[in-house]
């Protein structure tokens, strides 16, 4: 339960940013740490910084439940949403870096234009090929 | 690989980075990665990104019930956690008429115009590049901050050794050279004891107190110089752990010229007159 205390908060946010519903969210936050409990061999440090490895799964599953519950991903680009004060719980520096890095992304990505900023959450966030790009914004 | 390939390949690499490709796309930047360093040079700044993305989450809290049930289910057998996913998964979908999927758009994957691959290649090229360079410089900043800090560190660390060192070394002279007074517990079961050596010639005196009791964090020992029932101070420390501390001091007057001293616990800072007991005293 150490690593849901260090990462639950993550992993739920980054579920959400998914699937922009809490409850899904939940499920797939409890799958994650529930897989990780039942196989902890699942990382080794060669697949590089646990963090990264961890949202990269939670980000597959979150992906994989819209495709099975056949949803239509939204273009709820949040570009006012404040930057949060948020101070991570878990010790790790590589951690703190990241988070820096991610959330200074995060700010950098309100500066663009809108229909740019949604198109990396799209593709990044919800793994639409570029061909699907064109659907997703009504192009014919 | 032809120009033309080369240039879709290369147009290709954030989207790639992304994971937002096709197989056949994806295929087509995996040969050029193969053979060309400065496209992998390039795919690594964008995986860069593609991670900064990972934490880019604005922060939702988790309700408390969750822990609680992630807690029940670890503590379940395994079997009925698997029959309770398996409920899961055959669970309806949320949206009981979903839209359907662009089916038709991923088995053509060739056939949609090439704005739509140029507006978005050059959205994420121009984001992504930016973006990372602002990344980099950020990190850079940082790596070189956090150098300065460890050179700071180390030299604290230094200057601190060297200053005990100094202290110990002026202390031992001082002890051998000159008059020595003692100071003696004022409370019978007290072990504290603290011992004064003076050099006249260089008015320089040192105190080493032992034994000394723990103080409260905003506490600090004080000496007092007495003479003619009037106490001047003499300087506030600290003591270690173990409740020893070496101390110099250089008095405006001989020591031979008051009549006595002693130590009080007083208030960070030092207090004007005595407020407290003494914890060692000696006539001079």
């Amino acid at each position: 339960m150490t690593l849901y205390t260090q990462y639950g908060n993550l992993v739920f946010s980054l579920a959400v940013r998914v699937l922009r519903e809490p409850a899904l969210a939940e499920e797939i936050t409890q799958d994650v740490f529930l897989k990780l409990w039942r196989q902890p061999d699942r990382w080794n440090p060669a697949l590089g910084q646990f963090s990264s490895w961890l949202l990269t799964i939670t980000r597959n599953a979150a992906i994989d439940r819209l495709r099975r519950e056949n949803r239509q991903p939204s273009l709820a680009w949040d570009a006012e949403a404040e930057i949060d004060d948020y101070t991570l719980r878990t010790p790790s520096a590589a951690d703190q870096v990241a988070w820096f890095d991610g959330q200074l992304l995060r700010k950098l990505l309100r500066g663009l234009p809108r229909e740019q900023a949604e198109l990396i959450e799209l593709a990044f966030l919800r793994a639409i090929p570029t061909v699907n790009w064109r659907t997703a914004w009504g192009c014919h | 690989m032809t120009g033309a390939a080369k240039e879709l390949a290369w147009s290709l690499i954030p989207a790639y980075a992304l994971g937002a490709t096709e197989p056949d796309e994806a295929r087509l930047v995996e040969q050029m990665l193969a053979n060309d360093a400065e496209a992998a040079r390039e795919l690594a700044r964008y995986q860069d990104l593609s991670k900064a993305l990972l934490f880019s989450t604005p922060v939702a809290t988790p309700p408390p019930a969750l822990e609680a049930r992630l807690r029940a289910a670890i503590s379940a057998p395994m079997a009925a956690t698997a029959v309770s996913a398996a409920a899961l998964a055959a669970r309806p979908p949320a949206n009981p008429s979903p839209a359907p999927a662009p089916t038709h758009a991923l088995s053509k994957p060739r056939h949609w115009p090439r704005w739509v691959a140029a507006a978005a290649g050059l959205a994420a090229v121009l984001a992504g590049g930016w973006m990372i360079r602002e990344l980099a410089v950020t990190r850079d900043q940082q790596a070189a901050l956090a150098a300065q800090v460890t050179i700071l560190q180390e030299q604290q660390e230094s200057l601190t050794t060297q200053l005990a060192t100094r202290d110990e070394l002026l202390a031992s002279v001082v002890a051998k050279s000159g008059e020595h007074y003692v100071m003696e517990p004022t409370v019978a079961d007290s072990a504290a004891i603290a011992q004064v050596a003076w050099l006249e010639d260089s008015s320089l005196a040192v105190l080493r107190a032992t034994n000394f009791p723990p103080l409260a964090e905003d506490y600090v020992y004080q000496l007092w110089l007495i003479k003619d029932d009037e106490r001047v101070n003499g300087g506030t420390f600290q003591v270690d752990s173990a409740g020893c501390a070496t101390v110099i001091f250089r008095p405006d007057q001989s020591l031979e010229e008051f009549d006595g001293m002693g130590i009080t616990p007083e208030p960070s800072g030092g207090s004007p007159g005595p407020t407290a007991p003494a914890v060692v005293r000696a006539q001079l």
